[in-house]
């Protein structure tokens, strides 16, 4: 069974470009960074470092493969519920950093983000591409600030302080299900050959340059704060000379919450199946995910379990995919040229 | 009449024919015919074919046709026995001169702007355009009113397919008449409740060649100066003509001005709401300390107090523009004495939260195209930061950058070149670079057009 | 449209739950952890001095809001004052953002309130300069969290004692000793934060104009060995006299809060892991501050020009 590309609400359903891809994929990526509440040390650098290197080696042979993989309607359905489930543990996440920065109106908060989201899963998912690419901009120019802003305080002995590298590799994997949506992603975007390295290098690169220099940056930034309960990215920022005279983490906040937004909206989209009315997909999925939502609040989810099934969907799923078309004989999509 | 023996009547619409023109070019060259005709209709071929001196000239074949060219300034020839009417185009209605156009004003540009005739707009546009390629094509619209609209295009420019969906959205306009722009944009664009328009409006016709040299769609409507085009992409609204024409250093300034305006417009009531009520360590101690001593007196809430001020501003604006220009001027002194004195003093409002509205308002009016806009997004900001602080600013802003990125018209998304980002055509948006380089790659909308995969 | 109304309306009704015009925001806050446990602050406001009893220390805020009438917003506090054992009370009040991390304290041996109370206490600025001038090192909440989670779990916070800035030694069970003047400059020498460090070197004045200094640790015959070495630059006419005394501040240093107290402040666990002792990584708070009282310390400081 063919997997057909995803439409709009419009008359055009416009493609992802691998810009569009890799920028999607990095804010989800960075949004779970921002609550994390793991401390930064340098061992959690290089357990980072070492668990993206792994996942790109899983992830680029999918880039060549991308023409075969055609993944079948049922198949597609799993990803489907694995997509509300990711939406629900963003939404937790978010909301959990809002309660760690004691945000104002917490009763209020959530009944506004449910909101939000109805009005932005409605969209299409164009829409969703576009903005990804504008908060990815100026998520990228802000964190290229960062070392500026912080270096006058920094203690590089801090680099030296024991951690376990081991912990923070599993944890990049439980922070990493939005890889697990690549094959599905893959397949709804532009057709030329180009597409999907680039998506998959830029995702890589940004993985691996940008979450552990940052990470680094916040070791020699926060030095021996290791025990602390919020999130070692806000605690970096509180600490920062600039942060002391401009107050640059209210900036943050709003980016924060803007990703957290982003991401729940995206993993929703994709659980939505593509001939669905937008608005009354949108009425379904928002309060399912609310609900999941609270469930994982309420038990303290820790994402193990998603990490599993991300690393099942991503890396086993789609060449169990492939060898199931071809047992069935079903023939890989068109290539296009540019 | 009589003509060549045939019993003829020239038909008008007072006021809508030029009367010189009239004896000129119809009733002098009518009369001199000289020889016999055998029917009406071979007599309207012969003039026809004889070409009489007239601009435009053509055969209305039914009533339709023979009225709405009668009503549209054209003199009608009947001719006894004859199945067609010809009709002449002598218009010579009263029309207002060309001059610069009050909503877009320059320094350096031309000083013309379009009319309401549509064919003296489409003189405008050729005079500055003397290329083959450039191509107009009237529609009729308005059930009643049968209003002419002129599509204008470069032919080598414009998109494939584009030309075919407008007119064929157009020509099945459900309106009984169109008064102006406003009437069939709504039509074109995707959305009723679009805040951003993805369809613009012009009433310079430097900036709608610039335009057309980029592969837009021009609609001349009969009847208004403004002229409709598309696409109209959200970073140029930021642009004037001002801005090739200075230097690029100093246009580049003023672009960065510009963003940081529509920023402050749109945001600064809300961010100071929101660090006011909900996170006072953002703010400085001595400006907590001065704006807790201003709000003392003051018995509105913060909230209320910032929608009040805005309110009155946007009262005393529309006053002002409504009111007949003699009285109109004591309006915006009676609006400067109430807000700006006697309602501080009076403790009604604070001077804080009087000059924040009034620092965002004033900045509202440097990007007069968004005015709308921001005048309807600037309560919902206020209302969510002073429901939940800076996170309620941040899902407001989510659901403006959806708009925005979710708005497109004809395929054409109108957050290009920003998402998707287009780094090659960055060059006018995050700067204004030199003509030499302008003039490298020259920008054409169909680079932006996304096509649906099948 | 009577829709758009009322939900405009309800919103409204939600808007403006703080009232900006009575909310209180101190600068300075006292607080007394031993019985009776008590909370004062200076408002910036109207310049007052609230006080209220506590049940708890953490509960201040409650406490001093029912005291003032009014909300409290702590946002721009900039100096914490704590009598009797601020180490549980600290990390609860950076954990709940209670207080900057960036926040100034100062312990008061004899009442951080009743000092605040009688206008007596030290200003904001006194502290400020006393840091500019390497009369103190920095020690913000942050910091001396940070010393009490890592390193050998034992601080240094600032004090007041006997009308005078100094430091004294911070663990688990309490503050313990008060450092030497010496030790103090020593300590604001090693942490580099200072703007002027000037002092008097054999009747010749000296002022030190940057400082690049290297800690590192060794083990030798079973035993630790910290060295500091490297140069200050510096202007001074008597510079063998600036050396010496500059070497004995930071001899001091070591010796008054690593070798009598295992203090670890200038991040000399941090050092060994970058020198790859055996057994370091594994030690325990307790162990370290153990090695670091047996350890030998040495100094070699160059004054350049």
């Amino acid at each position: 069974m063919r997997c057909t590309v995803q439409k709009s609400n419009t008359r055009r359903a416009p493609a992802w470009s691998a810009l569009q891809t890799a920028a999607i994929l990095l804010l989800c990526r960075l949004t779970v960074f921002f609550c994390c509440p793991a401390p930064y040390t340098a061992a959690y650098a290089m357990g980072m470092l070492a668990a993206v290197l792994l996942q790109a080696a899983l992830l680029l042979p999918l880039a060549k493969l991308r023409h075969r993989l055609q993944i079948p309607a049922p198949m597609l359905w799993i990803y489907r519920g694995f997509a509300l489930f990711l939406a629900a543990y963003y939404a937790a996440s978010g909301l959990r950093l809002m309660h760690m920065l004691h945000c104002p109106s917490p009763h209020l908060l959530p009944a506004l983000f449910l909101l939000t989201l109805l009005y932005t899963v409605s969209r299409t998912q164009a829409a969703t591409a576009r903005t990804a690419v504008l908060l990815l901009v100026i998520t990228a120019a802000a964190m290229l600030l960062l070392p500026v802003s912080g270096f006058r305080a920094a203690h590089a002995v801090s680099l030296y302080l024991p951690g376990n590298a081991r912990a923070a590799f599993f944890r990049e994997f439980r922070h990493s299900g939005e890889l697990a949506l690549l094959p599905v992603l893959l397949t709804h975007a532009k057709p030329q050959e180009q597409y999907a390295p680039h998506a998959l290098t830029a995702v890589c690169i940004g993985r691996a340059a940008v979450l552990p220099l940052t990470v680094l940056l916040g070791t020699v930034q926060n030095g021996r704060l290791t025990a602390w309960e919020g999130s070692p990215f806000f605690l970096l920022l509180a600490r920062t000379p600039l942060s002391d005279a401009v107050r640059t983490d209210g900036f943050w906040l709003l980016l924060a919450a803007g990703c957290a937004v982003l991401c729940v909206t995206f993993a929703l989209q994709q659980a939505i199946p593509p001939r669905a009315r937008p608005v009354r997909a949108a009425l379904l999925a928002v309060p399912a995910c609310a609900g999941l939502t609270l469930l994982l609040s309420r038990t303290g989810y820790d994402g193990t379990g998603l990490g599993i099934a991300a690393l099942l969907l991503g890396a086993a799923l789609p060449y169990a995919c492939l060898l199931y078309n071809k047992i069935k004989g079903i023939a890989a999509m068109p290539r296009k040229e540019v | 009449m009589t003509l060549c023996g045939i019993p003829c009547a020239l038909l008008t619409c007072e006021g809508m024919t030029a009367a010189g023109l009239l004896g000129e070019l119809v009733f002098e060259p009518l009369n001199q015919m000289q020889g016999d005709c055998p029917d009406g209709h071979a007599l309207l071929h012969r003039i026809y074919d004889r070409k009489l001196l007239s601009a435009d000239s053509s055969l209305a074949n039914d009533t339709d046709t023979l009225l709405t060219m009668l009503y549209s300034g054209f003199a009608v020839l009947l001719s006894e026995g004859a199945a067609a009417a010809l009709c002449f185009g002598i218009q010579g209605y009263p029309a207002r001169s060309i001059s610069e156009p009050s909503g877009e004003l320059n320094i350096y540009g031309a000083r013309d702007g379009f009319s309401e005739p549509v064919r003296v707009n489409m003189s405008l546009i050729r005079r500055r355009m003397k290329s083959p390629l450039l191509t107009f094509s009237m529609i009729s619209a308005g059930t009643v009113s049968q209003t002419d609209l002129c599509l204008c295009w470069l032919r080598d420019r414009v998109p494939e397919g584009l030309i075919g969906e407008i007119r064929q959205k157009l020509q099945t306009l459900p309106l009984e008449t169109v008064l102006s722009s406003g009437y069939v944009r709504p039509f074109l664009e995707e959305s009723d409740m679009q805040l951003v328009h993805s369809i613009g409006t012009t009433e310079r016709p430097d900036i709608l060649c610039a335009k057309l040299l980029e592969g837009r769609v021009g609609i001349l409507i009969d009847g208004t100066p403004h002229v409709l085009v598309i696409p109209q992409l959200f970073c140029e609204t930021f642009q004037t003509m001002d801005d090739y024409n200075y230097p690029p250093a100093y246009a580049t300034l003023l672009r960065w001005m510009k963003y940081g305006a529509a920023l402050l417009a749109l945001l600064l009531p809300a961010a100071y709401l929101a660090a006011a009520l909900w996170h006072p360590e953002l703010l400085h101690e001595t400006l907590l300390s001065l704006l807790t001593e201003a709000e003392q007196t003051v018995p509105f809430s913060l909230a209320a107090e910032m929608l009040g001020i805005l309110f009155m501003f946007e009262t005393v604006r529309e006053a002002g523009l409504r009111l007949p220009k003699a009285v109109g001027g004591a309006v915006g002194m009676i609006g400067g004495l109430l807000i700006g004195d006697a309602a501080v003093k009076s403790g009604l409002i604070s001077t804080p939260v009087l000059t924040v509205a009034a620092l965002s308002v004033t900045a509202g009016f440097v990007i007069p195209e968004h005015h709308a806009a921001l005048t309807v997004l600037r309560p919902v900001f206020i209302l969510a930061a002073a429901a939940a602080g800076i996170p309620g600013i941040a899902l407001a802003g989510m659901l403006l950058l959806y708009h925005i990125c979710g708005t497109e018209v004809f395929g054409f998304p109108v957050s290009a070149p920003i998402a998707p980002l287009m780094p090659q055509r960055l060059q006018d948006i995050l700067a204004r670079v030199g003509f030499r380089r302008l003039s490298q790659g020259n920008f054409r909308v169909s680079e932006i057009r996304e096509q649906s995969e099948e | 449209m009577k829709r758009i109304l009322i939900c405009m309306l309800c919103a409204l009704l939600l808007t403006g739950c703080t009232d900006v015009r009575t909310r209180r925001s101190p600068d300075v806050l006292a607080l007394d952890t031993a019985e009776p446990t008590r909370a004062a602050m200076h408002a910036t406001q109207n310049d007052e001095i609230i006080s209220a009893g506590v049940m708890h220390p953490l509960l201040f805020r409650e406490a001093l809001e029912n005291a003032a009438g009014a909300e409290i917003s702590p946002g721009h506090l900039s100096l914490l004052m704590v009598s009797g054992n601020p180490a549980p009370v600290l990390p609860e009040l950076l954990q709940s953002q209670e207080i900057a991390p960036t926040c100034k304290v100062l312990y008061v041996p004899d009442g951080a309130c009743t000092l605040l109370e009688s206008g007596n206490a030290p200003e904001t600025g006194q502290l400020d300069a006393a840091v500019s001038t390497g009369m103190l090192p920095l020690r913000t909440a942050d910091l001396i969290y940070g010393d009490l989670c890592g390193g050998s779990g034992v601080s240094a916070v600032p004090a007041w004692l006997h009308e005078r800035l100094t430091l004294m030694l911070l663990d688990a069970d309490g503050v313990q000793s008060a450092l030497s003047e010496n030790a103090c400059r020593g300590l604001a020498l090693l942490g580099g934060r200072f703007e002027t460090f000037s002092f008097d070197a054999d009747g010749a004045p000296c002022t030190v104009r940057s400082v690049s200094l290297r800690i590192s640790a060794a083990v030798a015959h079973d035993q630790l060995c910290i060295s500091v070495c490297g140069s200050v630059r510096a202007e001074t006419a008597h510079r063998p006299a600036a050396e010496l005394l500059l070497s004995e501040m930071v001899s001091s240093a070591l010796t008054e809060t690593a070798q009598a107290a295992g203090a670890d402040l200038l991040f000399l666990y941090e050092a060994a892991c970058k020198s790859r002792l055996p057994g370091i990584r594994s030690c325990s708070q307790s162990q370290w501050r153990s090695m670091l009282m047996t350890a030998a310390y040495q100094t070699d400081l160059r004054v350049t020009a």
